[in-house]
């Protein structure tokens, strides 16, 4: 028997030839990016990160909007994104220049907007300030069709509270100082008649 | 007035030539500052922003804290339109634990927590006790079983520590979806291949938020790098805070922390 028999010889050239279809097929078929980070496509890599972006952040609205961002910065609702209520800042601006305008919430939708959050619901936080919308509007004795921007601006929510709260107060404490003046002076002129009474008598 | 006249009399030429030069020097500079405050404008709010080189450094990591969530779902509006998700599937959803005296769990999802949770749950019938609201999203594992069970090497984890899909190499088999044991992939009905939340990693390399964490009004959803001792994630990570991850039993190592979660959350 000789080791290069037919069979071996056949086997032989099956295996060359697979091995060179198989290097050409790889050379031509493999993407030319692959293996560039991995085993695997590294343009798939670059492709989703270059994937344009929908939504900016705050500090693409506060280049035009600074005024109300400074607003919104100072109270209550100071770390809600302003595209969350708005549109995404690529449905309002392109290329530095303004394509459409940017959702303004009407006062029907508004309602339903701040409740997404801020409706009574089991699971939300002791702390999370939560209303019963119905029963709040009662309560304040306020029409029952009043949005929420009637007395909290949605910007600055707790602005126009603080400052009716702060007005109250003072009220009250003017209030409490009348009545101690005037109890004191009716005591006072208690004093005095009695007096005059006194030296009356004498 | 006079003057002038008499400029325009002895050169016509020369007056007409400085005029015209005058006119086109002032629009000059009336342009010059307004083009320059508009390449300000495009630099940041263009959706064609800086792609940042790979930051090998950095060791990304996503905190949900359990308690914080509300359930508003602004995550889950953001996540569709940041990714251009369809309707009906998910990226991102926000699922609602109710638990009754008895101790019953009663999980549930409705739209996936998209349009927010305004209504109570009303088809129990024995009084409930608590409830909380879990966000879910990719847990970006760092020994991802989607990506072992990939035939194809579609999916991948990139040299910064995402998984994401290679949309133009799925032949959307399927393998990863059902290798997934959060649940995270689907075979998308638009693109027809495979997608998965990728912690918006085009956002991420452009040096900003994931559009979900940007999207939540009470900060429950976290993102940032844990090598940097100033970034809150990490400080919440050397604090006593509880951090678990889901199912860590499987030993996908997730790299999605979960804040004061409750042993009923899987």
């Amino acid at each position: 028997m000789h080791w290069l028999d037919d069979y071996v010889k056949r086997l032989l050239i099956v295996l060359v030839v697979g091995g060179v279809v198989s290097v050409v097929a790889i050379a031509l078929l493999q993407p030319s990016s692959w293996g560039e980070y991995g085993n695997y496509r590294g343009d798939a890599l670059k492709d989703e990160a270059a994937k344009p972006l929908v939504y900016g952040d705050n500090a693409s609205c506060v280049e035009c909007h600074g005024e109300i961002n400074e607003l919104a910065r100072g109270d209550v609702h100071k770390n809600i994104s302003c595209e969350m209520c708005h549109t995404p800042v690529s449905e309002h601006v392109r290329d530095g220049k303004k394509i459409k305008d940017a959702l303004v919430v009407g006062v029907k939708e508004q309602n339903s907007l701040c409740l997404k959050c801020h409706s009574k619901m089991m699971g939300r936080g002791e702390k999370f300030p939560m209303v019963d919308a119905k029963l709040h509007l009662e309560e304040l004795e306020v029409r029952p069709t009043s949005s929420c921007n009637r007395c909290h601006t949605v910007h600055a929510p707790m602005e126009n509270i603080n400052y009716v709260k702060k007005l109250r107060e003072l009220r009250e404490k003017r209030r409490a100082l009348k009545e101690e003046r005037l109890l004191e002076e009716s005591e006072l002129r208690k004093l005095e008649l009695e007096k005059a009474k006194d030296s009356d008598e004498s | 007035m006079r003057v002038n006249q008499e400029l325009i009399d002895r050169d016509r030429r020369g007056f007409i030539q400085s005029v015209v030069t005058g006119s086109v020097g002032g629009s000059l500079m009336l342009m010059i500052p307004m083009s320059s405050s508009l390449g300000k404008e495009l630099s940041s709010s263009s959706s064609e922003a800086k792609v940042n080189p790979i930051n090998l450094d950095a060791n990304y990591c996503f905190m949900v804290d359990v308690t914080g969530c509300i359930g508003c779902g602004n995550c889950c509006v953001a996540d569709r339109k940041e990714n251009n998700v369809p309707e009906g599937q998910y990226r991102t959803w926000v699922e609602r634990y109710v638990i009754d005296i008895y101790n019953t769990v009663y999980v549930d999802a409705p739209d996936g927590g998209e349009k927010g949770y305004s209504e109570p749950r009303t088809d129990i019938e024995a009084t409930i006790k608590e409830a909380f609201f879990v966000p879910k999203l990719c847990n970006m594992c760092e020994d991802p079983s989607c990506v072992q069970g990939c035939p194809i090497s579609a999916t991948f984890t990139t040299p910064d520590g995402f998984v994401i899909v290679d949309s133009d190499h799925c032949v959307a088999c399927g393998y990863c979806v059902m290798a997934c044991p959060y649940g995270v992939r689907f075979i998308n009905e638009e693109t027809k291949v495979a997608d998965k939340c990728t912690w918006c990693y085009h956002r991420v390399r452009k040096g900003k938020l994931p559009a979900c964490v940007q999207a939540c009004p009470t900060g429950a959803r976290k993102f940032g790098d844990l090598n940097d001792l100033e970034s809150e994630v990490s400080k919440i990570y050397r604090s006593a805070e509880r951090l678990e991850v889901l199912k860590p039993e499987l030993g996908n190592e997730p790299t999605l922390y979960y804040i004061n979660s409750r042993e009923e959350v899987v």
